[in-house]
């Protein structure tokens, strides 16, 4: 682990950093006896949601990802390598651990260099707004999904969920390092309104959603 | 300093910038409209929001506490910072001890509230910001004049042209494909070569200690995941309890601030990567002398999606940068310290709102704020700092008001009045009201005299 260098310029700054750290709980604490009111949590989830069939889901979730410009296709997971041997060549394949060791610790001007299109096979996907969920466990740099021009996400049908309150409700407990729900290519619309995909991230998004 | 109004005429000389100005934002808040609508439980969701916003500002030491506890566990520096300056170097000191001169930054409005950018460049120091946006109002020394559209005062001919002399692009190129692609490329050599990133916080998380950021462009990926050091700055409200309560607040955000469903990217920051750093500051600067002030504490549930001023009729005809503050419109005009003790700071804002309430019908979090812009605008004149004109006029009125003979007396005379004397004394520069209008045609007689005359008819 990192060496913490400030801690040793000296005790005073410590003390300082410390008394901060005092100061603003105390004043926390005077603030809410002087008009602070006690308020509960509210309960979660909410009520009377109605199921979804697993066909309205994915067709919700693929709904919301071509909303957000991502390009959407549906396989059997037999058909996986024949279309990625199609129309992916040259992908980078992170499902595949043996790829990992050459890209661990690598530098970003390199990887920027080496990782022109990345596949990730990611945790789950969440219909109401076609973002998919990606952990440390899924890639062997946090940057790779980041940096590379192309990014295609996997996704199993079966793990579709309904909203973010489902999703949270999986992730809940078991969030480690690093995660990012994606929906769509990075974008932006900074110069008047006008959108415009590949801000900084990927440029284009695609979804394979696997069947059987 | 400008006063509100004085910097808003400034910004209407150009009737035309106005307009799209106006209408550009109104279509933000159309789409906000239609993306609220589609979700059956909005309501529900904006209720429960403001309910856990509520319980966390009423147990606020306890939940950075455990915050602070679980982030440490989890491997990162935890810093408190009172005030700007102390934040200010503590950054400073991060930087200083890596000796590192490539620093960027995505978006974050408490490190524009303490003049961040400002100090490192004092001490020798140049970061990038890498928002879009912000990178074109910093290539323009000018503060955000939107806290989520921050260059949305510009047009594309002024960014084409900022661009030919800053990156280079071709000249008269107004594009915002290529312009955006020269960012892009401008930006990654930035991030490859970052040695410190620097992010803002949307919601930190107590039960676990990790903190999420959410973003569109991919930015504050992009220099976190690159940079060995990452610092995340956030205010002291910034906490939430849990992670099920990022349910609520993911699907509110985006949807109330440009009416995506989601951002592009909502990032969990939880543990420093392989060799990195994690640093993340915690900010009061001014929220715990709120949060002690039962009247105005509210705004610290603000969660910064900016609709209350897409939806300002005054914000939408007057930009942002008529209000001075780091953060403008109806949620900085109730943040922005004018009543804090010592600090008469901002006095104008208030005023510059018609109290229509749209701003409190599209807040998330459910925050009064119309009733705080009121509460402030009495608050003010009662101290004494409203115009002498305001205050002469309000006695005058106040008076004839609590006459009943003389209010129909000096009614009867402005309606003669306003008939016979020639124009040149009704449209003047002492009646602001008829500076840009036409006064209505003046009736024949008062609503009470009319009532009378109709009850006696009956």
């Amino acid at each position: 682990m990192f060496q913490y260098n400030l801690l040793k310029s000296g005790t005073d700054k410590m003390k300082a950093i410390n008394s901060s750290r005092q100061k603003i709980v105390e004043n926390i604490r005077k603030s809410m006896m002087a008009g602070g009111i006690s308020h509960t949590l509210p309960q979660l989830p909410f009520t009377d949601i109605e199921s979804e069939s697993k066909e309205e889901l994915y067709e919700r979730f693929s709904q919301s990802l071509k909303t957000a410009g991502a390009r959407v296709v549906l396989l059997d997971v037999s058909e996986l390598e024949g279309y990625l041997k199609e129309k992916c060549p040259g992908v980078i394949d992170l499902r595949e651990k043996s790829v990992w060791e050459r890209y661990k610790g690598m530098k970003p001007s390199e990887m920027e260099a080496k990782a022109g299109s990345v596949l990730v096979s990611g945790k789950m996907g969440v219909a109401e707004n076609g973002a998919v969920w990606v952990d440390e466990t899924c890639f062997p740099e946090r940057l790779l999904p980041f940096i590379t021009g192309n990014l295609i996400l996997s996704v199993d049908e079966k793990k579709i969920v309904r909203d973010m309150h489902a999703a949270y409700a999986a992730i809940a407990g078991k969030l480690q390092g690093f995660g990012v729900f994606i929906s769509g290519p990075s974008k932006t619309a900074d110069i008047e309104q006008s959108l415009v995909y590949g801000a900084h991230g990927a440029i284009s998004l695609d979804v394979v959603i696997l069947r059987g | 300093m400008r006063s509100h109004s004085e910097r808003a005429a400034l910004f209407l000389k150009d009737q035309n910038r106005v307009t799209w100005h106006d209408e550009t934002l109104w279509i933000v808040r159309k789409k906000r409209d239609k993306a609220a609508a589609a979700v059956k439980e909005w309501e529900e969701l904006r209720e429960k929001a403001s309910q856990v916003k509520e319980y966390v500002l009423s147990d606020l030491a306890y939940l950075l506490l455990e915050f602070e506890k679980n982030a440490t566990q989890n491997g990162a520096v935890v810093h408190w910072a009172a005030d700007a300056d102390e934040f200010n170097r503590i950054v400073l000191e991060i930087i200083n001890s890596k000796s590192a001169h490539n620093i960027v930054k995505s978006k974050s409005m408490l490190t524009e509230e303490c003049g961040l950018n400002h100090y490192l460049e004092e001490h020798g120091i140049d970061i990038v910001d890498t928002d879009l946006g912000e990178r074109i109002i910093q290539f323009r020394n000018e503060p955000p004049s939107h806290i989520v559209l921050p260059a949305i005062h510009l047009k594309k001919e002024d960014i084409g042209e900022l661009f030919h002399e800053k990156l280079g692009t071709e000249r008269g190129s107004t594009d915002p494909q290529y312009l955006t692609r020269a960012a892009r490329a401008h930006l990654r050599e930035k991030f490859v070569n970052a040695q410190v990133a620097l992010t803002g916080v949307n919601f930190a998380v107590a039960e676990n200690g990790s903190v999420v950021v959410c973003t569109n462009e991919g930015n504050a990926d992009m220099g976190v995941h690159s940079a060995p050091v990452q610092i995340h700055c956030m205010g002291i409200e910034k906490i939430i309890p849990k992670m099920e309560h990022l349910g609520i607040f993911t699907r509110l955000l985006a949807r109330n601030a440009t009416g995506q469903p989601i951002t592009t990217y909502t990032s969990h920051y939880m543990t420093p990567k392989v060799n990195g750093e994690m640093h993340i500051i915690i900010v009061d600067n001014g929220r715990t002398e709120r949060l002690a002030s039962r009247d105005y504490r509210d705004a610290l549930k603000c969660i910064r999606c900016g609709a209350c001023m897409n939806t300002c009729p005054v914000y939408r005809r007057s930009g942002g940068h008529s209000y001075g503050f780091t953060i403008p419109g109806p949620i900085g005009t109730i943040l922005a310290p004018h009543s804090l003790p010592g600090k008469i700071v901002y006095k104008d804002l208030p005023a510059a709102s018609s109290l229509c309430m749209s701003c409190s019908n599209v807040c998330p979090v459910k925050i009064g704020i119309h009733e705080q812009i009121y509460k402030l605008r009495q608050e003010l004149i009662r101290k004494g700092y409203g115009s002498l004109v305001k205050r002469v006029v309000l006695k005058i009125s106040g008076f004839v008001f609590s006459k009943p003979h003389l209010y129909d007396l000096s009614g009867k005379m402005v309606r003669i009045a306003l008939k016979k004397l020639p124009r040149a004394l009704i449209y003047n520069r002492v009646n602001t009201w008829g500076l840009e209008r036409e006064l209505p045609d003046v009736p024949v007689q008062s609503f009470k005299e009319w009532y009378r005359q109709n009850e006696s008819n009956k």
